[in-house]
């Protein structure tokens, strides 16, 4: 017995030393969870004769369905310029933001990150001075229109982020062949919007689907009706408590025009068993007329109904009051660059790089997109996209409510638009909703302005 | 008896195929909708496709989720935890199911609550980063194993009612004892449950994505699981794409359950229940 | 306690296992659960809270729904599942040239991954394509065809039914290794006494499988309290709201930023599963003789 014993305990305690040992030896190359080649953090500093056949290193991390065909295009180029850029890829969603968490917990930082912009963004992962590199310097914010994209990418006056992909336009996008076959026109003002609804149900075809088995998709009446020239301007009161969704008329409308979209029978038959794709496809099969979206879904439709792309077009939704029919337009994710990580000079390098009108026309000239960076060039858009942007281009494209202004996410909207679609809350109870959830974000944050 | 089983086998026979098909029918899908182009799998039907797109498809799949990593990562993490568990959930198994003093009584019961504790990941991820064991594969191995521990302990002990302990006795007075005794003689006879084991444990490893994604998402470690996600967009994604990922994904586990099948049916018919 | 046992089951076989266990999973997962209690956003905690995070998730509207939707789809699918394991355990017991195939198509879905699964189901169950609706019509049944998922009163039934075509499987599978168990001579013995199939089924089927079922019923109704992947992916909770269970809520309080309330419930559910197994256990166990 005691010898048998011995020979176990000797076994599994060379197996703990091995497991211990092969631990420890594989993480000096793998400081900090990305997978480096371990003798990185000693090239980059040193000084070589000329800086370009030095390689500059960097990591940058974001959500994987950022990196398409822009993305790229820019990497093959940036390669020349002598960049080895390393992409970690995140899932989508929550569990992407849940990752970056934690690594912003263990200090195991990227180079870069790639996320969303707007205020709330910005503050939610802790001190943006902390974190951030203040990139006001570099040459590229002369082209950044900060009245416009301020609130997007800068924090207290420093620009922080770094546009990356187009800003959006949000429309109401619509077949132009069936509004032909039922003889209507584009409505300018809410009361002929209702009356062009009116005349599709008549020809038997779905005047706006409502894709609502992805609820997101439900909220873009209201995405319109904040998109007004005060919506920062309200976006602020809010934060300092001085409002409440309540009192937001503008919000009410976009609530009230989805209701009355769903009662009077304008949207789709059973709104819950359809989603985004299915959206895409009665579109641009002209089995539904309009689609209240954003021009990214311009995208999916040249890659699988290419031949049905011109037959889309686009127009700025009217809403009741009378107040000019507006766009909304959103700005992009960002770049961000990570203070006092290993290779922090190349992460500032690049983003001068891309950031540079040269490296955007590859950018844009291989994806669509409206690019916030005045200057670009080449840039490949669809009808639909080109009519929503000559919208902007007019003056009336405005950063709706969740814009970039507001500090804290409020209620679920989409849920609560689901509410709405499926009858279980009138709009009084959804700005209700919106109020409760703000405070309770807010004190979370232990907020001074919501005692 | 084995005549009245001729007669009705036929029926039997039908009844059993007849189950198939209806059991297949959405396997079949996934299959399908993996052969077809985006627009086709956007719609997920069962008809065959219209644009055969096979080969472009698994080629993607195959460049862009960089498959031979993904395999090469899930298979030693996969191997290494299912060995690990096979090894401690018998050894604790044996112990736990035939001895009976009061601490051991007390660990059934705490395995029991092991089995239904759920990870919280944030902290986990945190505390193995203080030891250096994120970032590579031990930390995933130490944590699979140690998550399966209570359910494949309480699966191998649920199979030890079934040998009797005569059996052990009987060893023991030819002089068998402790693990020698446990090796020589009770772990041949656990082949079928062995097989289980190592069936449940190599699916959950193998399909895993909610610990992987924290541990293993560097381009160099990554699995399977996650090679998923790439091709799921912000609002819609290439199904024919995510089809075909799944289809490369399942099948080592399929075969694998083939394979193994026999040592499950084959029983024990040399087996421990002789009296 | 014989000095035999001693020396046939020594502690040191338990140990290595037992320290894993404890180490690398059972102290970080319990000590999480303080996170219940304080004020965190993922980064920080801002305070404690005690209570506060778990009277914020009763005060839910949809707190009742929640439940009623997770005890329905649990107790719907365990009697389903184990049922149907029995029975198609016992079908591919025989000694019937499908058997092998039945097995094997039998398990696949097992071996699935939740998210082909919800995606394909979605599909099948959609109410103008869908496959289930169209052969209701080819069949004749066109009255029968659903809102499958958007029906507030048939979707959670709906999603049982995608759960039982998934593990049923798994359920026969140890059931048939249990199976596997029984000698022959019992059963040859048993109709020497004059058992008919019935009666062989009753006395000697069920009672040498008391532990496989044990093992079912517990792990079924842990994964049925337990069900995300596939009610997201197929419902995301939906239609608004009525295919809310509580894992969903969790997932849902983490979204939005409430880690600590998303940890409370992660809490919550914790010991409603820990005392829906204690409750079986005593009455599995009392009527047979123990684990």
């Amino acid at each position: 017995m005691n010898r048998k014993l011995l020979k176990i305990v000797t076994f599994v305690t060379m197996i703990c030393l091995i497991l211990a040992l092969a631990a420890c030896g594989s993480n000096k190359g793998n400081n900090g969870g990305n997978a480096q080649p371990s003798n990185s953090s000693e090239s980059a500093e040193t000084p070589a004769p000329s800086a370009s056949q030095e390689p500059m290193k960097l990591t940058i991390i974001g959500h994987g369905s950022n990196f398409t065909t822009g993305w790229e295009a820019v990497l093959a180029d940036a390669k020349t310029k002598g960049f080895e850029i390393q992409v970690e890829k995140l899932p989508e969603g929550s569990q992407g933001d849940d990752i970056v968490k934690t690594r912003l917990a263990t200090k195991e930082l990227p180079d870069i990150l790639l996320n969303y912009s707007g205020q709330a963004n910005i503050m939610g992962n802790g001190n943006p001075d902390e974190l951030y590199v203040d990139l006001s310097n570099q040459a590229w914010v002369q082209n950044l229109n900060l009245d416009t994209w301020g609130s997007s990418f800068a924090y207290q006056g420093k620009v922080v982020g770094a546009p990356f992909q187009g800003s959006q336009v949000m429309a109401m996008f619509y077949n132009k062949k069936v509004f032909e076959s039922a003889g209507v026109n584009v409505p300018t003002t809410y009361e002929e919007f209702l009356a062009t609804c009116d005349a599709i149900a008549k020809a038997g075809k779905t005047p706006v689907f409502l894709p609502g088995k992805d609820p997101w998709t439900l909220q873009f009446s209201t995405l319109f009706s904040t998109a007004q020239k005060d919506s920062t301007e309200i976006a602020g009161k809010l934060n300092q408590n001085q409002m409440k969704f309540a009192e937001y008329q503008d919000f009410k409308a976009g609530l009230d025009v989805l209701k009355e979209i769903v009662d009077k029978g304008y949207g789709s038959k059973d709104p819950f068993a359809h989603g985004y794709d299915d959206a895409e496809k009665a579109l641009a099969n002209g089995d539904a007329a309009m689609f209240m979206m954003g021009a990214w879904f311009m995208t999916d439709i040249v890659k699988k109904y290419p031949d049905k792309v011109n037959d889309i077009g686009a127009f700025a939704m009217p809403i009741p009051g009378g107040k000019t029919p507006t766009v909304a337009v959103s700005p992009s994710v960002a770049l961000y660059a990570m203070k006092g990580t290993k290779n922090q000079t190349s992460a500032e390098k690049f983003i001068e790089y891309f950031e540079s009108i040269d490296t955007q026309n590859i950018f844009f000239g291989a994806e669509g997109g409206i690019p916030e960076i005045t200057g670009v060039s080449k840039l490949t858009l669809t009808p639909a996209e080109m009519e929503a942007k000559a919208i902007v281009d007019a003056g009336n494209g405005f950063v709706n409510y969740q814009g970039s202004g507001l500090n804290y996410a409020g209620g679920d909207f989409p849920s609560l638009s689901a509410d709405i679609v499926g009858g279980k809350k009138t709009p009084q109870q959804v700005l209700e909703a919106m109020d409760k959830e703000f405070v309770k974000q807010a004190k979370i944050k232990n907020d001074p302005n919501f005692k | 008896m084995r005549k009245m089983l001729k007669n009705n086998r036929l029926g039997w026979e039908i009844l059993a195929l007849a189950i198939c098909l209806v059991v297949f029918l959405p396997t079949f899908m996934v299959i399908v909708n993996s052969f077809k182009d985006v627009a086709g799998a956007a719609d997920m039907s069962i008809s065959l496709p219209k644009a055969w797109n096979i080969v472009d498809n698994y080629k993607t799949v195959y460049r862009e989720a960089n498959i031979p990593r993904a395999y090469w990562n899930t298979s030693v993490v996969t191997v290494l935890s299912v060995i690990g568990v096979v090894l401690f959930c018998s050894t604790s198994a044996y112990v736990i199911q035939r001895r009976d003093d009061r601490f051991i009584r007390v660990l059934r019961y705490v395995l029991l609550a092991g089995m239904i504790l759920p990870l919280t990941i944030i902290p986990t991820f945190i505390l193995f980063h203080k030891v250096h064991l994120t970032g590579n594969y031990w930390g995933v191995i130490l944590l699979y194993i140690a998550s399966s521990y209570p359910f494949i302990t309480y699966v191998y002990s649920g199979f030890f009612d079934g040998i009797s302990k005569e059996i052990d006795e009987a060893a023991a007075m030819d002089g068998a004892k402790g693990a020698g005794l446990f090796l020589r003689v009770i772990f041949p006879l656990l082949m079928p449950i062995n097989a289980t084991a190592v069936i449940i444990s190599f699916m959950s490893f193998w399909n895993d994505f909610g610990t992987a994604i924290y541990f293993l998402s560097s381009p160099k470690l990554q699995t399977l699981g996650l090679t998923i996600y790439f091709f799921f967009g912000v609002h819609s994604s290439d199904w024919n794409y995510v089809f075909a990922d799944l289809v490369l994904i399942s099948l080592p586990v399929i075969l694998l359950y083939v394979l193994l099948q026999r040592y499950i049916v084959s029983g024990l018919t040399s087996g421990a229940v002789k009296s | 306690m014989s000095k035999l046992t001693r020396q046939n089951y020594p502690y040191y076989l338990l140990l290595p296992g037992l320290l894993v266990f404890l180490c690398f999973f059972a102290y970080p997962s319990v000590s999480g659960f303080y996170y219940a209690f304080v004020n965190w956003d993922g980064l920080q905690i801002r305070g404690f809270t005690g209570w506060e995070n778990f009277r914020n998730l009763i005060d839910r509207d949809d707190f009742g729904l929640v439940f009623y939707n997770t005890f329905l789809f649990t107790f719907v699918t365990t009697f389903c599942k184990i049922v149907l394991g029995l029975l198609l355990a016992v079908l591919a017991n025989m000694t019937l040239k499908s058997a092998r195939l039945l097995r094997s198509v039998l398990f696949m879905p097992v071996m699935l991954s939740y998210v082909a699964v919800g995606l394909v189901f979605s599909a099948i169950y959609d109410p103008d394509n869908g496959l289930l609706n169209q052969l209701l019509a080819w069949a004749g049944l066109g009255g029968w065809t659903q809102s499958w998922l958007t029906n507030e009163h048939l979707v959670m039934y709906s999603i049982s039914a995608v759960e039982i075509w998934k593990t049923a499987g798994f359920c026969m599978m140890l059931f048939l290794a249990g199976l596997q168990t029984i000698p022959n001579e019992w059963y040859e013995a048993a109709k020497i006494d004059g058992a008919g199939a019935m009666g062989r089924f009753r006395y000697i089927t069920l009672p040498a499988l008391r532990p496989v079922l044990q093992i079912n019923v517990i792990l079924t109704l842990i994964s049925g309290l337990k069900v995300f992947d596939l009610v997201y992916t197929m419902t995301g909770g939906g239609p608004a709201g009525a295919s809310e269970i509580i894992s969903t809520v969790i997932y849902d309080s983490f979204a939005k930023g409430y880690y600590g309330e998303g940890t409370a419930a992660n809490l919550l559910l914790f010991v409603i599963i820990l005392i829906v197994i204690a409750l079986t256990h005593k009455l599995i166990t009392k009527r047979g003789e123990g684990v």
